[in-house]
């Protein structure tokens, strides 16, 4: 290679008051009258003298020497770069190689100073990673770098190399610091890996005013090494962290299959969470309008507990008392708050007191992602970090909604499991309690039927009062069956859509009065008041009202006291309204009971076999709503039931949804 | 020979009193377990028939507060109207039952099987 290289237009003059440029990386240069050559023209002195002839071998023996010199130091080069990338390729920290390197590029290119900033993208600026030629002292002082300051600074925010020449002669700003050092050449490279700036690399010489092409080239193929080393780790550490990513959520994964019981298996995820990406990892499950209950606690290394406790206890990242988990909730949104400012505690606790107990924890970063259900968020999942510099990013988002909808997808499953076990437990309750019902009557039936049978085979006609009896028994038996099989199929034609009403005037506290002379008959020892206000009429079906009213009665009675009084009142609150309320002072309903009283199969009283089949208010309840009226019951303080029907007194608009129909009958 | 009757099934228990006394043995009838418990304070059962689903006490808490009373307690034949009529008779440890609707003869079959004379 040339030793000097000749004056182009891209090298600048030296006398200027501007030797600081901008340039691309020169093409290999090649010795000027090899590039003077032109190709096709014969080479070598033309014949003629011998003095030509020596001239001509001299110089061919000097363009021999030039080549080998070249050829050999472009060996050397080699040598080095193969040293250089060895370094490199051989460690898994090329940042803390870059030393070794400019040990052996400053022996070979007269260099007296390096330094090597990466960028932190955490806090937007480049730090120092490795120098050299400079005091530690001096150092410390440049240990930071904003974007633009410096040349490094400059080379960093634009990604270009700048190669800076006769630096103490130059009045550029840029060149101060460097200028303080005493440097005279200098060149810094930008590092770059994935199409991003993540550092610079600079070399400077006190003893020459500028580097030649060769030694600018060389410099620049050794940072392209760096770049390319530093790309390799980032993406094997991209790798791994996916890796990670992969076989944490393959756990947790397994973690929530192993049981259906997400009490259980959630406060591992949590501890799962907490040993590998965060430090505490918090479970809240919604569970209505603005409750919440906490189901797990996960804390790394520490005591779950104790962190747990420390949080309840001052309500600490307490759902009901921070916005920004409530608003994930309501938003289905996750949010990162990557670094806890005092700003940001102060939105997660409302005392004073209590951000300084977050801070004491040392929270330094938050992460709220959503459990999403299919019907909005079941709850919030939250990662806490107290490790100073552990900050979560965008990475970690992603693996936190993964493992959200994991747990979500888990409590979702295990809900749903549960509600089709107690519909499975609610059918098979029934079907038992449907045959106890139906048996029981069959069994009395048969009873008589075989012993009058019985007696009849062994020639007595017996008693006519016990005959009488007996059929009196049979009779009412099978009464009994036929109204338990109406039921059924009433029930039935309800679930089928089925179930239609006839409407027909009539009035009301009449309708009453029948089924409570029909109920009283059955049932004498109680004593049932009937007050009728005012007599009202309505288009009912009439069968079908007597069927509630009869089964509100039949309740009364059966849950009465021996002589209980029961009071039936009929009354119109308001025109087009009328109310039946039928009281009794019997056990009552236990208030844990009281929400499902009208629900199909439901049987307030099922722990002491004294409810019936658990259809009645069932279907009394879809016959009031037929009617476009409602049912309600009431629990005075006194004890017992008040049971009310309200139903529209739609007369006139029953005549005419009556003329309408029969005006579209065709002729 | 004693026998007690518990069902809350007043007609069920009528025709059992019936077809019992025809035969000659003595029947109590108690609608529930503890009006049970209440009547074996004056009178020593030799057989009890007894249901299974009654009010205030069922057939489960009453057996067992009555073995738990008794050093020598009486036979019991479970009448049930469940489906697995054995398996609710293993639940109380019975000494036999009858599922709901039962025949009148195996009724007295299975009575006389415990208590041979009336």
């Amino acid at each position: 290679m040339v030793q000097h290289h000749p004056a182009s237009q891209h090298l600048p003059d030296r006398e200027t008051e501007t030797p600081l440029l901008l340039r691309p990386l020169p093409a290999d240069p090649l010795p000027a009258n090899e590039t003077q050559d032109e190709p096709g023209r014969p080479q070598g002195p033309a014949p003629g003298s011998l003095a030509d002839m020596v001239s001509a071998l001299e110089k061919e023996a000097q363009r021999l020497r030039r080549a080998e010199k070249a050829l050999l130091e472009s060996n050397d080069a080699l040598t080095l770069l193969s040293e250089t990338a060895n370094e490199l390729l051989s460690t898994e920290r090329p940042q803390e190689v870059i030393g070794i390197l400019f040990e052996k590029l400053s022996a070979r290119l007269g260099l007296d100073a390096y330094f090597n900033y990466l960028v932190d993208e955490q806090k937007g600026k480049l730090h120092l990673n490795s120098y050299g030629g400079i005091p530690p002292d001096v150092a410390g002082e440049i240990e930071w770098l904003e974007y633009g300051q410096a040349i490094c600074g400059c080379v960093a925010r634009d990604g270009c190399r700048i190669v800076a020449e006769d630096v103490q002669r130059s009045a550029d700003v840029r060149a101060d610091l460097i200028r303080s050092f005493g440097i005279m050449a200098y060149a810094c490279h930008p590092l770059i890996a994935h199409d991003r700036v993540i550092g610079t690399f600079s070399f400077g010489s006190s003893r020459k005013p500028h580097f030649e092409p060769h030694e600018l080239a060389l410099m620049q193929a050794v940072c392209d090494q760096v770049s390319m080393a530093m790309s390799r780790i980032v993406l094997i550490s991209e790798l791994r962290r996916r890796e990670t990513f992969q076989r944490l959520l393959a756990d947790a994964s397994a973690l929530l299959a192993a049981s259906l019981d997400y009490e259980k298996t959630l406060p591992s995820l949590a501890c799962l969470i907490s040993e590998s990406v965060a430090d505490w990892c918090i479970f809240d499950l919604a569970e209505g309008p603005g409750s919440f209950r906490r189901l797990a606690v996960g804390t790394r290394g520490a005591d779950s507990r104790a962190i747990a406790s420390q949080l309840e206890e001052c309500q600490l990242l307490a759902l009901e008392e921070v916005q920004s988990l409530e608003r994930v909730l309501r938003t289905g949104e996750a949010e990162i708050y990557a670094e806890t400012s005092e700003s940001v505690l102060a939105t997660f606790s409302r005392q004073t007191r209590e951000q300084r107990r977050l801070a004491e924890l040392g929270v330094a970063s938050i992460l709220i992602a959503p459990l999403a259900g299919r019907q909005g968020p079941l709850g919030v999942m939250t990662w806490v970090s107290t490790r100073t510099g552990l900050h979560f990013g965008s990475d970690d988002l992603s693996l936190a909604q993964e493992m959200a909808n994991r747990a979500a997808i888990a409590v979702e499953n295990a809900r749903l499991y549960r509600l089709s076990r107690e519909a499975i437990h609610a059918r098979d309750e029934f079907l038992s309690v449907a045959a106890h019902e139906l048996k029981t009557p069959m069994t009395s039936l048969r009873g008589f039927a075989q012993t009058m049978l019985r007696q009849l085979e062994k020639g007595k006609t017996g008693d006519p009062l016990r005959l009488q009896r007996m059929l009196q028994v049979i009779d009412r038996q099978s009464e009994k069956l036929s109204q338990l099989v109406t039921q059924l199929l009433d029930v039935s034609q309800i679930d089928a859509g089925w179930l239609t009403i006839e409407r027909k005037t009539v009035e009301i506290g009449e309708l009453v009065r029948g089924v409570v002379d029909s109920v009283q008959l059955m049932a004498p020892s109680c004593r049932v008041v009937v007050r009728i206000h005012e007599p009202i009429w309505s288009a009912v079906d009439s069968l079908r009202i007597e069927q509630v009213v009869s089964n509100l009665l039949d309740n009364a009675v059966k849950f009465s006291p021996e002589d209980g009084k029961i009071d039936v009142d009929i009354w119109s609150p308001e025109i087009g309204t009328v109310k039946v309320a039928v009281r009794d002072r019997g056990t009552g309903i236990p208030p844990d009971q009281r929400e499902h009283l009208f629900d199909r199969f439901y049987r307030a009283h099922a722990a002491d076999h004294s409810s019936g089949i658990g259809l009645g208010l069932y279907i009394s309840r879809h016959i009031v709503e037929l009617h476009g009226g409602k049912i309600e019951a009431e629990f005075p303080t006194e004890g017992g039931v008040r049971m009310i029907i309200s139903l529209p007194t739609t007369l006139a608009d029953v005549k005419r949804q009556f003329r309408h129909e029969r005006d579209e009958v065709p002729r | 020979m004693k026998v007690l009757m518990v069902d809350d099934d007043q007609s069920i228990s009528e025709f059992v009193t019936w077809a019992l006394s025809d035969e000659g043995y003595e029947v109590f009838t108690a609608p529930n377990g503890a009006a049970a418990l209440q009547l074996l304070e004056r009178y020593s059962p030799d057989l009890i028939l007894l249901d299974m689903r009654m009010p205030v006490m069922d057939g489960w808490q009453f057996a067992r507060t009555y073995r738990e009373r008794k050093a020598c307690p009486a036979p019991i034949i479970v009448l049930t109207a469940a489906k697995d009529a054995s398996g609710r008779a293993a639940e109380i440890d019975a000494d036999a039952h009858l599922a709901k609707p039962f025949n009148v003869i195996d009724l007295l079959d299975t009575v006389r099987r415990f208590l041979p004379v009336g």
